[in-house]
């Protein structure tokens, strides 16, 4: 244990402190504030000083007490107060012993951490570095991905515009008069590539998006109107489904809002869409009104609902409810995720309420007024 | 004889040329078609086309190349131009209608029939 503690000792370097590098052998050097650069304390504080000092005082008292009272000062006056003194430093160094050590220890140890905060900061640059790369890499990635969507998207358009353009003739009779068991079945063709090409728009938009590169042509708009005709539209589609989709045109008129009325006719689109696709039985309610200063839009259902997670993840690409997976119905989760996006770009916003799984779902989209 | 509209329609594709042709003739105007930008000009030259439906993505030179070579020629650089592509990017969009075209369509936004309306309505003017 003891030996230990001398080593620990030598190892704290305590002799270099008390010896020549002390800051005694530079002492005319002295200003109360600075640190001693060796222990680390004010030297106002510093004990060694303070015995030096003390020891100073006390010669000069008695020897001058001793001059005064006799004239001279006898050699049983110097012996004594130089016994004293030493006897004081005995002492001293007794009781300043454990705080110098303790004072070193931390000076140690604060250099130590220095040194390995040092290490660190080197080390976390390294990687951040590293990361930032990384991120770089990434990017270059993502923006290829995105490109090479943008670019895929168009290709794809050209076929579907062949098929939607004759299918589209093929029942409006171009090509004879098709009989009515066909013209169901052309619908529903002309229907899928629809779909299709509103899949395409939907990543086209996205890689846009992402490129930032989305145009927005803001225009006075009639919100509840827009509802009207993408309600007609999607009518036909709920009632396949057996589903009632239901919208009342609020009296008197609202008013206007200022969007770019393609693309918010795309979020509600996507919405409906959604909620027909999601929905197994049941109904549908569209609902439009004033609240404050804000047009609110909303598109009940009574489908499959989302888990509290689901109503956050839903808004981000590629992430769909878990009913989706169950019913493996088609779609690639991205109209909500460009519905975010462009109703970002009109200070809007959109969210989605549903009180858990089996108990369908309610999106809200809110648009400024003017 | 002057009553038939002429159409001209520049397009690389050839079913959707047959398509849109099928359409418009069946509405009564005559249509030529030109599957780049050489052969359109000069059909445009020899024909004098009241309107031209113009692609952008064309496989040697785009759309974009033909509206500036029309310009060079006055006898047909007034003829109105619909731009009809599937490529929709905002600088083609917007370098397309500073180089004065009427509309820039998206094709699979339309079918014949509608892209048939436009431009009747169009003409109507």
């Amino acid at each position: 244990m003891e030996k230990t503690e001398k080593n620990q000792r030598k190892e704290l370097g305590r002799p270099e402190y008390l010896n020549k590098n002390c800051w005694l052998v530079k002492n005319l050097n002295y200003a109360p504030y600075k640190r001693c650069q060796y222990c680390d304390l004010k030297f106002r504080n510093c004990l060694f000083l303070h015995y030096q000092i003390i020891s100073l005082i006390l010669i000069i008292f008695f020897f001058t007490l001793s001059f005064l009272i006799d004239g001279r000062i006898p050699e049983l006056v110097i012996i004594s107060v130089f016994t004293l003194v030493i006897f004081y430093g005995y002492f001293f160094n007794k009781s300043t012993d454990k705080i110098i050590q303790a004072n070193f220890t931390e000076r140690k140890a604060k250099e130590a951490l220095e040194e390995f905060n040092e290490t660190l900061q080197q080390k976390v640059d390294e990687q951040t570095e590293e990361i930032r790369k990384a991120y770089d890499d990434l990017k270059v990635l993502d923006k290829a991905k995105s490109e090479f969507i943008s670019m895929a998207s168009h290709q794809l358009r050209t076929p579907l515009s062949v098929i939607k353009g004759y299918i589209s003739m093929m029942m409006e009779g171009s090509y004879g008069n098709p009989p009515q068991k066909m013209k169901g079945k052309l619908n529903g063709v002309f229907q899928s590539s629809e779909r299709l090409i509103r899949i395409i728009n939907d990543l086209l938009n996205i890689s846009k998006v992402e490129l930032g590169k989305i145009e927005v042509n803001k225009s006075p708009v009639q919100l509840e109107e827009l509802i009207q005709s993408s309600f007609e539209e999607m009518k036909i589609e709920a009632e396949k489904k057996k589903i009632k989709l239901t919208f009342e045109k609020p009296k008197p008129p609202l008013p206007q809002v200022n969007i770019d009325q393609l693309k918010i006719r795309q979020v509600i689109l996507n919405l409906i869409d959604n909620a027909i696709r999601y929905t197994q039985k049941g109904k549908i309610e569209l609902k439009v009104e004033k609240v404050n200063s804000v047009i609110r839009f909303s598109v009940k259902d009574t489908g499959e609902g989302l888990t509290e997670k689901e109503q956050k993840d839903i808004f981000t690409g590629f992430v769909r409810g878990s009913a989706g997976i169950n019913y493996f119905i088609e779609g690639a989760g991205l109209g909500l995720y460009v519905a975010k996006k462009f109703l970002e770009l009109h200070q809007g916003k959109i969210w989605a309420v549903s009180e858990g799984k089996g108990k369908g779902s309610t999106f809200f989209v809110e648009l400024p007024i003017g | 004889m002057k009553n038939t509209t002429k159409i001209l329609i520049i397009e690389d594709e050839e079913i959707l040329v047959e398509m849109y042709q099928d359409k418009f003739s069946e509405a009564g105007f005559e249509v030529f078609s030109a599957p780049n930008n050489d052969e359109g000009l000069r059909l445009a030259k020899k024909e004098k086309p009241d309107l031209i439906l113009l692609d952008i993505l064309l496989p040697d030179e785009n759309g974009i190349q033909f509206l500036k070579r029309i310009k060079q020629f006055p006898e047909i650089s007034r003829i109105p131009i619909i731009a009809i592509s599937n490529y929709d990017e905002i600088e083609t969009k917007s370098e397309a209608y500073n180089l004065g075209v009427k509309l820039y369509l998206i094709k699979t936004q339309f079918t014949p029939q509608e892209l048939l309306d436009v431009v009747k309505k169009y003409l109507e003017k």
